[in-house]
């Protein structure tokens, strides 16, 4: 049953990653075709500017998951690099329910409250002329939230099955 | 007695005197008006909430007052450009204040934002007529708005795109560079003093005047409500008076401030400074007609905010007009 | 409960401290802190809606998507051996100089700082392209971490810089004259690395070993050729950073998507790109982009928190009590803006510090853009300076695993920060280093 479920948030996270990157390649089209055409036929797009940060705004969010799964967010290796896999365990366990949870939970709350009062509204950007819709992103942030806390429990079970059992621990799966 | 604290903040840097130092002498004012029983800790734009968020931080308290500009919220609210005042041939100082005070537009204010925990209180400067723009090319007819890059926002750009200029959307932080190196033509910021501290006329050769898209600035007051309730009746009434106060103040200070930084610019080195004819405004006022009519006839708030504005303008102006004498000194 | 503001700001720092130094993510050590904080000074709804609104506000920070563009970039430049090449053919050109490669990795640096207004992505791109050459050449991995980091943070002092452009509205001053005073401050600090390094490797060679002997006594054509052939690619990808800015082509972040695309070409003609490695850069590019991003994000709502809890009046108040002379004032302003730099990045200190100095400086008569220039030398030592050391923590990230965090890069960046602080006093000492430049540039 925990693998089961272990692995499925695994893969869910390594599946937004992927999608996000997907964002990048497409971020970069987009402001490049915007550009030339702007320069070499005076005719720039409306939509660029948003477009734009929504994909990068987006795309880092939805990476957020995935680079968990992968322990690739920076840690300081002041005590860390130093201790037991054990007592890496440990202070990573302490540091997802001192740090990880609580604020990782507070920010998908309210985000989620955001994002249900930008549908109400049907809000726009109100950022250019073409005021585009901005309740996607802001619905993007909370389910990017959802899945970072979802992955956060995975790992933080992974740190007590090594507390419990042993073994080395990584602090990730790659 | 009892003392409250209130967070506040602008959506404006420090450096822009005439949209940030009115917001801090109404918070020094307060506090000495009510002899230290109401302090409201100002703060500039960005330092607790994003300058663009203010609405939503005070609406959800995470400031108990912003010091701001409606022109912000058009994503949740059509009708705040409106009442920011910011579209082609839209209401000038006296007839902003007369409206807001004496037209019901105070009431109009507070029921657009009804339901979002937020209380509208009088504005706490009003700035005068904006640049119409800074640009690196002529402006002479309304032909020369075609192909012109023009960096803007809001209904303006609309107007301009229906005279044939491409509206360019840049990060603020870009937009210097990028008028610089000439990525844009043209763009728009604010009054000749705001404008001059920025150093527009640092990369444009050509300023147009009068600002049409923006004939005066009405900077927005915003409470939170529950804040806003705690108060008691006598604060409730001192922070009505302080703001009136530091509005009146701005509005006698900017004349002054914009004409000298007119001065400034005008006396630039190859800059150009010139009006729009009359007939070049009557077609920008037509096509800025249409764009209002076609966004009132979709949202019944705005339409209802637009239809008291030009009520009012229509009983005030004509009198204004009869009573208005030629200015001895223009040329 | 005890809620002074003081009481909060040192559980702030402290609990940075500690988060940070026990080895949890970056990111959501600075979230984590910022929460217990708010939740300790009694705070509610209002401050956890402020972290939302701020999380949200970096997704939408248009100028942010050139460091995913920038990375991008540099993933290329690794991908296709550009990088590699560049500099070992640079090596081989400047074998003789003591710290030859080094120093060109400093004027790459520099290069890219005139290119972007931002700081994450010349740290990133130098992390990831350039200090891996550096260490396989056998150049002291502290030095060569600082160089990285010292000078992959010129770029918010060389114009084009964000931070000026944040600066020039607070203090009332034009970005113009800010960018052209900022030029040379900016080249001096970049001279003063190069003359650091070229010492050090003179003296002391096992920092910067010379070139092999086979290396070094190829023939002079056949240097030049491999010379030119690898440096025509990178160049022309400077061009379509830099060239298309300064054409009028391209804004900042535009451009950087046009090198960015630039990058994905020429790796394409070098026949390093087939479909899977095409899809791996975009998921490494990801993956570094999260990780930086994140703690832009993080930072933000730290120094959003800092604010909420009244830290920056506490400053304000503790800074306006003091004292001093006229120079001595001048002292405690440029302190003040190195301190708050061990804190926080800039943008959480300029709207702590300007709105409290530009008065101050107004009064005692010194010149507001060669002040601006002094304090934004000090705030580029804010990238620098542990706990909040972004530029630290982004070189680690992308650095090869053997790299240590305190041993190679904190103990790698201290020169550089000594040097800063000469920096700092060529910029108060002569101020025509800051003024001469703007003076005859600007009408
Ligand atoms: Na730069
Ligand atoms: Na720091």
């Amino acid at each position: 049953m925990w693998s089961f479920l272990s692995n499925g948030v695994d893969r869910l996270s390594e599946w937004m990653g992927h999608v996000s990157a997907w964002l990048i390649i497409i971020l970069i089209g987009e402001v490049v075709y915007d550009t030339l055409v702007r320069y070499l036929f005076n005719a720039p797009s409306g939509w660029s500017y948003d477009i734009t940060y929504m994909l990068y705004g987006a795309a880092f969010m939805g990476g957020g998951a995935w680079t968990l799964l992968r322990d690739e967010h920076v840690r300081i290796d002041l005590i860390y690099g130093k201790i037991s896999p054990k007592s890496r365990a440990i202070a990573d366990a302490i540091g997802y329910v001192v740090f990880f949870f609580p604020s990782i939970s507070v920010l998908l709350y309210f985000s989620t409250k955001f994002a249900i009062q930008s549908w109400r509204m049907l809000e726009g950007s109100g950022e250019t002329v073409w005021n585009p819709p901005i309740y996607p992103l802001k619905t993007v942030l909370c389910v990017t939230l959802l899945i970072l806390l979802l992955q956060g429990i995975v790992q933080f079970v992974r740190c007590i099955i090594t507390i419990k059992e042993g073994g080395k621990y990584l602090g990730h799966q790659s | 007695h009892a003392k409250t604290v209130w967070t506040a903040q602008s959506s404006y840097p420090t450096g822009l005197a005439q949209i940030y130092e009115p917001a801090v002498r109404f918070a020094e004012r307060i506090e000495k008006l009510t002899d230290g029983e109401l302090v409201v800790k100002m703060h500039p734009g960005d330092a607790i909430v994003p300058s663009k968020k203010v609405f939503e931080a005070v609406s959800l308290g995470s400031l108990d007052m912003g010091m701001t500009w409606a022109g912000w919220w058009v994503g949740m609210f059509n009708a705040s450009y409106l009442l920011a005042n910011a579209y082609p041939d839209a209401l000038q100082m006296r007839e902003m204040l007369g409206w807001i005070y004496a037209g019901g537009g105070m009431e109009l204010w507070n029921e657009v934002y009804k339901g979002h925990g937020v209380k509208v209180l009088p504005p706490y400067a009003v700035q005068g007529s904006e640049i119409l723009c800074w640009s690196n090319k002529p402006i002479n007819t309304l032909e020369d708005f075609k192909g012109l890059k023009f960096r803007t926002v809001g209904i303006w750009g609309r107007v301009l795109e229906r005279l044939g200029a491409k509206v360019v959307s840049l990060a603020g932080g870009e937009v210097y560079t990028a008028m610089e190196r000439g990525v844009i033509d043209a763009l728009e910021f604010n009054t000749p003093r705001t404008d001059k501290e920025l150093g527009l006329f640092e990369i444009a050769k050509f300023v147009k005047l009068p600002g049409i898209h923006q004939p005066a600035v009405p900077l927005e007051t915003l409470v939170n409500e529950k804040s806003w309730e705690k108060l008691p009746e006598h604060l409730k009434i001192k922070v009505e008076m302080a703001l009136r106060d530091t509005c009146f103040e701005s509005m006698n200070q900017i004349l002054k401030q914009d004409a000298e930084a007119m001065q400034f610019i005008r006396n630039q080195k190859g800059m150009n400074v010139s009006k729009l004819t009359p007939e070049m405004i009557k077609e920008i006022v037509r096509i800025g007609n249409e764009e209002l009519d076609k966004d009132a006839a979709k949202d019944p708030v705005f339409a209802k905010v637009l239809k008291s504005q030009r009520d009012f303008r229509k009983l005030v102006e004509p009198y204004a007009d009869l009573i208005a004498l030629p200015y001895t000194y223009a040329q | 409960m005890v809620t002074s503001p003081e009481f909060l700001v040192i559980i702030m720092f402290a609990g940075l401290v500690i988060g940070l130094s026990f080895g949890f993510p970056v990111p959501f050590v600075m979230l984590g802190i910022s929460l217990i904080v708010g939740v300790l000074a009694g705070e509610g709804v209002g401050f956890f809606s402020m972290m939302v609104l701020r999380m949200f506000e970096t997704m939408q920070n248009y100028i942010l998507a050139s460091i995913i563009l920038f990375i991008y970039m540099g993933i290329m430049l690794e991908r296709s051996g550009m990088g590699d090449k560049l500099f070992s053919s640079c090596h081989v050109l400047l074998g003789r100089l003591p710290g030859g490669l080094a120093l060109a990795v400093l004027a790459v640096c520099t290069i890219m700082a005139a290119s972007t207004g931002i700081m994450g992505a010349p740290v990133m791109i130098m992390g990831m392209v350039a200090l891996p050459v550096l260490l396989k050449k056998g150049y002291d991995p502290r030095m060569s971490c600082g160089i990285v980091c010292a000078g992959g943070t010129l770029g918010i002092l060389i114009p084009p810089s964000i931070m000026l452009v944040v600066y020039g509205p607070m203090a009332g001053l034009s970005v113009g004259k800010l960018f052209m005073g900022a030029f040379l401050p900016g080249l001096t600090l970049s001279v003063l690395y190069a003359v650091y390094i070229f010492v050090r490797c003179t003296i002391n060679p096992e920092l910067g070993p010379p070139l092999s002997l086979e290396e070094r006594n190829l023939p002079f054509v056949k240097k030049a050729s491999m010379a030119l052939t690898s440096m025509g690619p990178p160049l022309l990808l400077i061009f379509s950073v830099l060239g298309t800015m300064f054409f009028g082509i391209a804004a900042p972040t535009e451009a950087a998507a046009l090198g960015a695309f630039a990058s994905l070409i020429l790796t394409l003609l070098y026949r390093k790109l087939d479909w899977k490695a095409f899809k791996e850069s975009a998921y490494a590019t990801l993956r570094a982009s999260s990780m930086i991003l994140l703690i832009v994000a993080a930072a933000y709502i730290f120094t959003g928190t800092f604010m909420k809890v009244g830290g920056g009046e506490l400053v304000q108040n503790f800074l306006l009590n003091l004292s001093v002379g006229r120079w001595g004032v001048m002292a405690i302003m440029c302190f003040s803006f190195f301190i708050c730099g061990f804190f926080m990045e800039w943008p959480g200190i300029l709207p702590i510090l300007v709105p409290i100095f530009t008065p101050i400086l107004k009064k005692l008569g010194f010149d507001p853009i060669w002040a601006a220039m002094a304090f934004c030398v000090c705030m580029q030592t804010s990238f620098l300076t542990p706990p909040m050391a972004p530029a630290l923590f982004y070189l680690k990230g992308v650095a090869p695993k053997e790299v240590s965090f305190v041993s190679h890069i904190c103990a790698g960046v201290v020169p550089f920060i000594v040097i800063q602080i000469i920096g700092l006093g060529l910029v108060l000492a002569f101020p025509q280093l800051t003024l001469w430049l703007p003076s005859v540039m600007i009408k």
